[in-house]
């Protein structure tokens, strides 16, 4: 409770970007209805994120009490099978820290936002009427807010959802039908043109390949625009089999003029062109890997699952999801 | 599986570190993004969190945590880059891939979830409203949502009486009709009558295709669709069922895969097995196509 004797509670709901207009795509709206217009400039996931990790270890014990809490609640009022109920409640939690745990920080050069002059100034908290109390968790406003962001009724249905999702390759709204991404194997299964001998044939690992390359691409497109250097860059590396043929430590940067200058004639690519694109191609990537922890491997596999998250959201049809 | 010149080139460039790019982002980065936790320290922090903190941690445990952790995040990326690019097909696509499923929540969620929609929609309706109206605790928002609610049940009423007259005012001919005094039963009669048109129209197009493309054409099955969802509609089950078989005969055996057609006519067969309750029928038929 605040100090103003007002309910914290009104200005949470108000605030949670899960139940704001786009449903689930609303994670991505910094939190300008909590009154501090963008002054961090980070969406709602990396904000409930930089709070959680504010907290002390025992405000974090606390909040993790509540939402098995929460969850334990949500799976009583959907009638899961007794036996089954434990487990349930269980993939549910990890299914919510997961989420309240997957920000990702990936913003266009142009749009970062000018810095708040100290945190304490950003921090939007005095403005909502909740406490800080760094000692007793109880007290601290922070923590139910981040209950209630994390656990109100809307964002466990997503995360239910999720989780059936993941099990049985459906999606569960609530209202009785699960979505199914359909991908190209399944409707081989379903229209009986189905050929197991080509699933061998496409090895995983190169499907992975593939589609990290994808990401990346997809991610280059995100960060730089459809229209950047960059962009045509990380394509010419992902399809050029000359240009990969001679990629080491060093960057074959004349064959990669060339490979560009035949696939884009409107443009006169030089080394120049080339060597900046790659600068800001590795910089960017550099600085992606520091700001989340990742070394090689861990990116190209976020790469890959990215590209694949990124067909189902979008719906186009996946390639071997 | 041998290393391949394109996985090497992806692992080379991934691996490439730019330590002065990286050190001068750092330097110029405020506190609020430095601020995320790194991969590592997530993985750590749902570990306490979902296990407790007295938990053994084992590397399974840890391995299995770095990789919810790498789908949670790739979503969130995701769901970033959908929000700027916001493709508009794509409430369409997500209402073609609901029609598809397995799963039938119960009942009592069902209606639960329906009401929250109701209850989000209305009160994105009057969001605005609710800004200006909202004086300390007192939310005046429901004076609108109120306003809405009466307004809009006076329009339906008005709607649906005005079925049963014509311009001037005057009883409707369906009104009138039989001298039946139940303005529900006229409704029907004319429902029924609507129906019977359509079904007539399906009916001749059904025919024209045949005679046109051959009986064994995916046009003909769209048509078959057509009419199985109007049968339906009428709980002609038998029929619908019949005419639904038949379409995904032709669909299966056609060489030019349709895929929006075969999910709707996986998906017209399924709605006819779970109006007959022909529940197990209906799921297997949605889980594995048969």
């Amino acid at each position: 409770m605040a100090e103003s004797g007002k309910s914290p509670r009104q200005y949470i709901s108000a605030a949670a970007p899960e139940s704001a207009r786009a449903g689930r795509l609303a994670g991505t709206e910094p939190f300008q209805r909590i009154g501090q217009a963008d002054r961090l400039g980070m969406t709602g996931a990396e904000f409930r994120l930089y709070v959680w990790n504010s907290l002390p270890e025992g405000h974090r014990t606390e909040a993790c009490r509540q939402i098995r809490m929460r969850c334990e609640a949500f799976i009583s009022s959907v009638r899961v099978d007794r036996t089954q109920r434990q487990p349930e409640i269980d993939r549910l939690v990890s299914e919510v820290v997961a989420h309240l745990l997957r920000a990702t920080s990936v913003k266009r050069e142009e749009s970062r936002p000018a810095r708040a002059q100290s945190e304490t100034e950003a921090m939007p908290w005095p403005a909502a009427g909740l406490t800080v109390d760094e000692r007793d968790s109880r007290k601290d406003g922070r923590v139910g807010w981040m209950v209630e962001e994390t656990c109100n009724r809307q964002a466990l249905s997503h995360r239910y959802e999720d989780m059936r999702r993941r099990d049985r390759g459906g999606k569960w709204d609530g209202s009785g039908y699960p979505l199914v991404s359909v991908d190209d194997q399944t409707m081989e299964h379903l229209s009986g043109h189905y050929d197991p001998a080509a699933d061998e044939i496409d090895a995983l690992e190169a499907q992975d390949t593939r589609r990290a390359w994808d990401g990346l691409s997809q991610l280059a497109k995100h960060q730089f625009g459809a229209e950047d250097p960059v962009v045509a860059l990380v394509q010419v590396l992902a399809e050029d089999p000359d240009v990969q043929e001679s990629f080491g430590s060093q960057w074959p940067v004349g064959k990669i003029v060339r490979a560009l200058n035949e696939r884009h004639s409107g443009v006169q690519w030089n080394d120049d062109l080339v060597e900046n694109a790659k600068r800001r191609l590795t910089k960017f990537m550099a600085r992606f890997k520091q700001q989340h922890g990742l070394d090689a491997v861990d990116l190209r596999a976020l790469l890959a699952r990215y590209a694949r998250e990124r067909k189902v959201v979008t719906g186009r049809p996946p390639r071997g999801n | 599986m041998p290393e391949t010149n394109i996985d090497r080139t992806l692992m080379a460039l991934l691996e490439a570190d730019d330590s002065s790019a990286v050190s001068a982002a750092a330097a110029s980065d405020a506190d609020p993004e430095a601020g995320l936790p790194t991969l590592g320290q997530r993985v750590e922090m749902y570990i306490r969190a979902v296990y407790g903190a007295d938990a053994v941690v084992t590397e399974e445990m840890r391995a299995a945590a770095r990789d919810h952790l790498l789908t949670a995040m790739a979503d969130d990326l995701a769901e970033q880059s959908e929000a700027i690019a916001a493709p508009p097909q794509h409430a369409a696509v997500a209402q073609s891939r609901e029609q598809v499923g397995a799963y039938r929540a119960p009942a009592s969620v069902r209606v639960s979830a329906s009401f929250e929609r109701v209850v989000e929609g209305l009160k994105r309706l009057v969001a605005p409203a609710a800004d200006i109206f909202t004086m300390g605790n007192l939310r005046l928002a429901a004076v609108p949502l109120a306003a809405v609610l009466v307004v809009g049940s006076v329009w339906t009423k008005d709607y649906l009486e005005s079925g049963l007259h014509d311009e001037a005012g005057n009883p409707s001919s369906v009104a009138q009709g039989s001298g039946d005094p139940s303005d529900r039963a006229k409704t029907r009669s004319l429902r029924l009558s609507t129906e019977s048109t359509a079904e007539a129209k399906l009916t001749a197009e059904i025919a024209d295709a045949e005679n046109a493309l051959g009986p064994t054409h995916p046009a003909v099955a769209a048509k078959l669709i057509d009419l199985a969802g109007l049968y339906r509609s009428d709980r002609r089950y038998p029929e619908a069922e019949t005419l639904c078989k038949r379409a995904l005969s032709i669909l299966r055996q056609s060489p030019n895969r349709n895929d929006a057609e075969l999910v709707r006519a996986l998906n017209e067969l399924a709605a006819i097995y779970r109006g007959e309750g022909r529940f197990k029928e209906a799921e297997d038929l949605l889980i594995n196509g048969k």
